[in-house]
């Protein structure tokens, strides 16, 4: 659609991303089809209930313009528009972090705040979103583009599905993040002259707009709270006073006012700054991490001694009878170690442990807090993040880790992780999320393998960290899906094109999940549609897994990778994903 | 409490530090193998060494309750960490036990460090050595740990942070 006066706007399919001169990002080169095709003068959607259809606008022009979405209820179009990142590594300007527009903002192509020299195209976001309560059909909406001298309009045809988003997602795709400091360095106005309660209060609110944004987003946020020394920030945790027989929790303020509303999923009825109305139904979190380490609550000084125990007992039943006065919550709890022996805090890994010897201290972990919480109504999980010693720990921990978040290498144990899943543990995966300059379909891998594997959830590592300059300086932002908004006046989370993109996958998993659990075909559907997308989700383990004890696999024996994200992603057409969306809308897979 | 009269008691709890821990058994937290790895790197993959790290539980454990304890002996906020040579690689220094989350000199996920300066001369001096207030906000006493033949082998650090210091330390510490 373009005028004479050299405006013009296209739709483009979600899994393809331009630059800013209309270029396709180089990894995206290869989609088939990236223009969606206009048939009868509209762009046609399709929409489920209860979730969203979204495709990308490219706006190309030079000059001051407006662009606003029209439509009736009970649909909503809200539209963002893109940030272009400038690559540090290749120069590149690349599009993901998504700035909320307002009716009627005036906008300029060049973009003045975003400093591209010779700007000609801006990419925006369009989401279109249809309520549950929605009556199947088609609706008709459009985008109008307004500039001094003309005005040019894009006819949306969008029908609106019968088929409904469960409200719980199938699969919980977490994102991960480190303690609160953070927050003060993204939002400096806001901690401007508060101290004390009051500063840690503002720190709480700040958090939940990020539990907010992900839920939005039908992902799951999650905030460890200690660091590896088995200390932990105010808002994650009472104050303890005496010791031995005498210690107890006290001072349960701030632990309230950061829990409570995430535990009853009060919470997610309030929007964050910026960001349109809560959508999705508020539920209580699938699950939050707790404070206890080695050292807390108990002191390590007396581990292996009578005292450790005592103290371990006392409060840690304090603390599941606190969470019991909070009132019934369909949230799990973690009991969850995340030091490493490397940093010298302790002598046994509690995160990804490599040496077998460190699973005793994991056991005994286990029987105290098994005997602690025995007939407690709190959904206390034992959460261990295996990833060398997985295969053997699945039958060495079995009965005292009940939640397994496995590295990598979970990739060779198809067999095992059936056991595990069978006898009834949860089990998540993790890994890390694609770059901004990988294909645009990247971040949904992890969504595909996640669901085709059979598994509950993937965490993603660290999500709220893109990089100490993200804006001009870009690093990728592989540890940053949501970024901060202050920069734009928001004082909360902003949201990206690849968490919009993993949301929209989501829903799609949804919908397939949801129609083979009803025929009663689940472990079929999975094998079709393993078969339909080409994407393997097992391999088979190098030799050395095979020759070797978990303490003496490398990187360079394993001939692979380790730490998370760095996995490549498989070399499937940035268009891959329509497979899964056409089984999603056809309620069948081929 | 004022500056002069923590770096007394740090100090003392210095001395005691010297009496009490056995510098033979520091040297041996850390395993030979994961002690190569921090003389020599693999060059081409940065975490390799860590996933290497390993320690003897038994002494790791004696160490850090013993660091504990000596921090018990002071009126405020102290961390107590425990510092041996790198085997294989003359002039440096590595942490094997710490405690808390104040540190003067590891940084974060550090795997070794020059020798600094006032380690060096607790080293060859044999004595404690205390490190005023810099302007860090830190205070830190070292206390040298001797083996069996007289050779001071490892020390323990103890820092404290000053009254007026409101520095924190990063929250994954």
């Amino acid at each position: 659609m373009s005028d004479l006066s050299g405006w013009s706007m296209r739709p483009i399919n979600e899994w393809s991303a331009h630059d800013p001169f209309g270029r396709l990002k180089p990894s995206d080169v290869a989609s088939a089809s990236p223009e969606i095709a206009v048939a009868d003068g509209f762009v046609h959607l399709t929409v489920p209930r209860g979730g969203y259809a979204s495709f990308r606008l490219l706006v190309s022009g030079s000059g001051e313009y407006r662009l606003s979405p029209s439509c009736r209820a009970p649909l909503a179009v809200d539209i963002y528009r893109a940030w272009y990142h400038r690559m540090a590594a290749s120069g590149d300007f690349l599009p993901d972090a998504l700035l909320p527009l307002a009716p009627g903002e005036p906008l300029r192509l060049p973009s003045p705040d975003n400093a591209v020299p010779g700007q000609s195209v801006q990419e925006f976001w369009v989401d279109i979103f249809s309520p549950v309560s929605a009556r199947p059909g088609t609706v008709s909406a459009r985008i109008s583009l307004e500039t001094a001298s003309s005005r040019l309009e894009m006819p949306l045809s969008v029908e609106i599905s019968p088929l409904s988003l469960p409200e719980r997602p199938c699969i919980v795709m977490d994102h991960n993040s480190y303690g609160c400091r953070w927050i003060h360095a993204y939002y400096p106005e806001l901690f401007e002259k508060r101290s004390g309660k009051s500063f840690w209060k503002r720190t709480i609110a700040v958090l939940h707009d990020y539990y907010r944004l992900i839920h939005e987003h039908r992902g799951h946020f999650s905030n460890l709270g200690f660091g590896h020394s088995g200390s932990s920030d105010p808002v994650y945790a009472p104050r303890i006073s005496g010791r031995g027989r005498g210690k107890r929790l006290e001072d349960w303020e701030l632990f309230d006012l950061h829990y409570a509303p995430l535990l009853d999923g009060t919470a997610f009825r309030k929007k964050s700054p910026g960001m349109p109305s809560p959508r999705m139904p508020a539920a209580s979190v699938w699950g939050v991490y707790t404070p206890i380490t080695p050292d807390w609550p108990a002191s390590y000084l007396w581990w292996g001694e009578k005292g450790y125990e005592e103290e371990f007992m006392r409060c840690v039943g304090q603390f599941d009878e606190h969470l019991r006065s909070l009132g019934p919550s369909s949230s799990t709890v973690w009991f969850f170690f995340n030091h490493k022996k490397r940093y010298r805090w302790f002598e046994w890994d509690g995160d990804e442990p490599k040496y077998a010897a460190d699973d005793a201290y994991h056991l005994e972990m286990g029987r105290l807090l098994r005997r602690t919480v025995k007939d407690s109504p709190v959904k206390w999980l034992y959460r261990m993040d295996a990833s060398w010693q997985m295969k053997n720990e699945f039958e060495k921990l079995a009965g005292s880790t009940d939640f397994w978040v496995c590295g990598g290498f979970v990739r060779w144990y198809p067999q095992e992780v059936r056991s595990v899943l069978q006898r009834g543990d949860t089990v998540w995966w993790y890994g890390g999320c694609p770059s901004i300059d990988k294909p645009s379909s990247g971040i949904l891998e992890n969504v595909y393998k996640t669901w085709a594997r059979g598994l509950h959830g993937f965490c993603s590592w660290l999500t709220t960290s893109p990089g100490p300059d993200p804006w001009f300086d870009c690093d990728g932002a592989a540890t940053g899906v949501v970024y901060p908004g202050a920069r734009f006046g928001i004082q909360g989370p902003l949201p990206s094109i690849r968490l919009k993109i993993q949301r929209n996958g989501i829903q799609d998993v949804d919908l397939v999940n949801q129609a083979a659990a009803a025929s009663s075909s689940l472990d079929d559907a999975r094998r079709r549609l393993i078969d339909s997308v080409g994407i393997a989700v097992w391999e088979s383990p190098p030799s050395a897994v095979l020759r070797l004890p978990p303490e003496d696999w490398d990187n360079h024996n394993l001939s692979t990778d380790i730490e998370p994200g760095t996995l490549p992603l498989s070399p499937a057409s940035p268009d891959w994903w329509q497979t899964v969306r056409r089984a999603a809308f056809a309620r069948e897979i081929p | 409490m004022t500056p002069e009269r923590m770096q007394s008691a740090l100090l003392d709890a210095a001395r005691v530090a010297s009496a009490m821990l056995d510098g033979e058994e520091a040297s041996l937290v850390i395993s030979p193998r994961a002690m190569r790895y921090i003389a020599s790197p693999d060059p081409q993959f940065q975490f390799l060494s860590g996933d290497y790290y390993d320690v003897d539980h038994a002494v790791f454990l004696r160490m850090k309750k013993l660091l504990l304890r000596l921090e018990t002996l002071l009126p405020f906020e102290c961390a107590a960490k425990l510092w041996v040579p790198v085997r294989g690689l003359p002039g440096h220094v590595t942490l094997a036990v710490q405690n808390g989350a104040v540190n003067r000199y590891w940084k974060w996920a550090q795997e070794k460090l020059p020798v600094p300066p006032e380690m060096e001369t607790c080293f060859s001096g044999g004595a404690p050595v205390l490190v005023p207030d810099d302007g860090s906000g830190l205070i830190t006493v070292l206390a040298p740990l001797e083996d069996s033949l007289g050779d001071v082998v490892a020390l323990v650090e103890i820092t404290a942070r000053t009254p007026k210091s409101r520095k924190r330390a990063p929250a994954w510490s």
